[in-house]
């Protein structure tokens, strides 16, 4: 069968199978976009009543713009439901091990196959693919630009490679934040990597068109970047500049002397507190071992790769700079600037706003498992007991997926909001008011976003639950005071964590009862009359 | 050092996901003894070199060793495409011995160290090397001021 049909199919299953149950439950983000997208399809504008935008706002944040219009094209086919709302990154997420394999194949790797199977099935990859994160989709235009920039190089005069390029480039900007810091450095890297080819090239043919297609994709953001804080906003809330235990060591211009305005200044201390960001990354336990952060910290979880991949990017590694000049140029761009974008954030070492350096390991494999055909005249034997293991290590990630991940991070992922949601709806009449808490969890303290959830499985309008005075509903967002709700609403329902109601409360009033996944109880029913 | 993986925290957690999943074999032993290896290795990870602070060398290391990371790096892949088997072995022993017997961490970190910036130092850019030592130079002088 062909390789390419073999990856995708492979890739469909790890991101398709059992696809709404997990990730365990819709997440906020999850909810948002699948509303937004609602809003566009059904009346044009989003639920801020923006007509078209190019930046979705959000609570606290703006989302990009492709992953709400692709969801909003899904919910035209499918009609809106937890698995339309998955589907589009789940199918893109499939789509880029095939581009994976064809930039190996264009770079003439011997065993380009194996990048796409790379992707197809490691943990980082499949994870995000599957609950709707618009990295992958910002992955997937940054690899589709990056594989037809090669073909452009490797063609003479196929300038429709480049325009491709370039739109896909942008488009990747367009899809996720942690881009607009990777594609202009990549760019800039892919220019000075090919420099040579790109001069022979005849400029006349090509310049001005790429020149408008950039335009067509800058002006608008450099327009949104200056007219509207939604580009700002969310550089400013995940900077790393924002640590309040690193910048109240910043002197923010106060130097007591030349010495320490010399030796201890701001910028070092910024460059200081960056490396080590940065390096961190650079972690194999973060790589190999712990870094999808499915458990808590020490407990047994699994990197961002299989551990059974560490010897294949071991041996990948060790013949990186064996490969072709501008082969083992491009890699070690990706190598260094992979990670790069995270390293801004607050965060230390975040699968997800790293995920751009997944390119590097993916273009790695190919050449770790041809050395590792190479190393022995007895490679079949090598190669299937690194196949034992691998399949044993797949078996361990859907145990973790599957089973751990689920049972402790059940809260985290909001569970139970889509129960409560559709108990709200469908039990709404027999109460004046329904009143739904937007602060949950067991041993820790989460808050949701309720009326987003009511949104999306009622299929209201989030801000209609908001405003107490709204007549179109009697389902609201609200914690409970008990001691004074209960006298003030006679015919009530209050959904809220357990600890949102008093020590002595009267436990007969409470009609119903919720569980996270780890046993521990999540919502209760109380009713007031 | 066996029974201190068997009794740790982390042990503690896999006997929670070993009931959880049922997988006895797997849990109880394979994994705890993966997570030593790991451990191991952990040692050697190179924020631990490159940045976070060493006890005997303090953090002076750190911001030379921003610079020269990304040469390590290179340096690394270099070595290893005509694997020096000897130094892996000696290396993974290293390793493995400082895990078991922490007196002898401070050897292994110096040994390390020097390994390292060997590593390091021979990939750096003839041509730019006055531009390291004036770098040196100052984190240097920042130790003794500061």
């Amino acid at each position: 069968m062909n390789k390419l049909l073999i990856i995708f199919i492979i890739a469909l299953v790890f991101r398709f199978w059992n696809l709404t149950s997990f990730p365990v439950h819709f997440s906020m983000d999850e909810v948002a976009v699948g509303v937004a997208a609602r809003e566009i399809l059904n009346k044009g504008v989003d639920e801020w009543g923006q007509h078209l935008p190019l930046a979705f706002e959000s609570v606290g944040d703006y989302k990009p713009p492709v992953n709400v219009y692709l969801t909003a094209i899904s919910y035209a086919i499918f009609g809106m439901s937890e698995f339309a709302t998955r589907f589009p990154v789940a199918l893109i997420g499939s789509l880029t091990a095939l581009v994976l394999a064809l930039i190996a194949r264009e770079l003439k790797l011997t065993y380009w196959w194996f990048a796409g199977i790379f992707i197809a099935i490691v943990p980082w990859h499949v994870h995000f693919s599957r609950a709707t994160f618009g990295a992958i989709i910002g992955l997937f235009f940054a690899s589709v630009g990056l594989l037809y920039f090669i073909k452009w190089i490797n063609s003479k005069s196929a300038h429709r490679n480049l325009y491709i390029s370039l739109s896909a480039l942008s488009l990747s900007v367009w899809a996720y934040h942690s881009y607009r810091v990777f594609i202009p450095i990549l760019s800039l890297a892919l220019i000075y990597i090919y420099k040579r080819d790109i001069v022979q090239k005849n400029a006349k043919q090509y310049v001005f068109k790429a020149i408008c297609i950039l335009a067509f994709f800058a002006i608008p953001f450099i327009f949104l970047t200056i007219t509207t804080p939604a580009i700002s906003e969310r550089a400013a809330a995940t900077s790393f500049m924002r640590d309040a235990a690193f910048t109240n060591n910043l002197h923010k211009g106060n130097y007591t002397g030349v010495v320490e305005y010399i030796f201890d200044n701001d910028m070092y201390l910024i460059f200081r507190e960056w490396s080590g960001k940065y390096i961190n990354y650079f972690d194999p336990r973060f790589l190999f071992w712990k870094g999808m952060q499915f458990t808590p910290p020490n407990f047994p979880g699994i990197g961002v790769m299989y551990a059974a991949s560490f010897p294949i990017m071991l041996l990948g590694f060790s013949r990186m700079l064996t490969q072709k000049k501008q082969t083992r140029q491009l890699l070690l761009a990706l190598l260094f600037l992979g990670p790069l974008p995270a390293t801004f954030s607050i965060n230390e070492q975040h699968p997800l706003r790293s995920l751009s350096w997944i390119l590097f390991f993916a273009l790695l494999a190919p050449i770790g498992f041809a050395y590792l055909k190479k190393l022995n005249k007895k490679y079949h034997i090598l190669i299937a007991a690194w196949m034992i293991l691998l399949v044993f290590n797949i078996a361990y990630f859907k145990n973790i997926y599957t089973i751990q991940f689920p049972n402790v991070y059940s809260a985290p992922w909001q569970y139970g909001y889509e129960q409560v949601s559709r108990y709200a709806c469908q039990n709404k009449d027999n109460y004046d008011q329904v009143f739904i808490s937007e602060s949950f969890g067991a041993d820790e303290y989460f808050t949701s976003l309720p009326q987003y959830y009511l949104a999306f499985y009622c299929g209201t309008h989030p801000f209609d639950h908001t405003n107490l005075q709204n007549k179109n509903t009697n389902i609201f967002i609200k914690r409970p005071l008990w001691e004074v709700d209960k006298d003030n609403y006679k015919n009530a329902l209050f959904i809220a964590a357990p600890w949102d109601f008093p020590e002595d409360f009267d436990t007969s009033k409470i009609i119903k009862k919720l569980y996270f996944l780890d046993g521990k109880e999540s919502f209760w029913f109380v009713e007031t009359k | 050092m066996i029974n201190q993986i068997f009794t740790s925290p982390y042990m503690q957690a896999v006997e929670y996901m070993r009931f959880i999943s049922g997988s006895r074999i797997f849990y109880n032993k394979l994994l705890p003894l993966l997570n030593a290896f790991v451990d191991a290795i952990q040692f050697a990870r190179p924020h631990r070199f490159f940045y976070e602070s060493l006890p005997p060398i303090t953090h002076t290391v750190e911001l030379v060793a921003v610079i020269l990371f990304p040469f390590f790096i290179i340096g690394c892949s270099k070595l290893l495409s005509n694997i020096n088997y000897r130094l892996v072995i000696i290396l993974m022993i290293l390793l493995v011995a400082a895990f078991i017997f922490p007196m002898i961490e401070l050897i292994t970190t110096i040994i390390l160290v020097a390994i390292y910036y060997k590593i390091a130092l021979t990939h750096f850019p003839r041509k730019h090397r006055k531009l390291l030592l004036i770098y040196i130079a100052f984190i240097v002088v920042r130790e003794i001021v500061i």
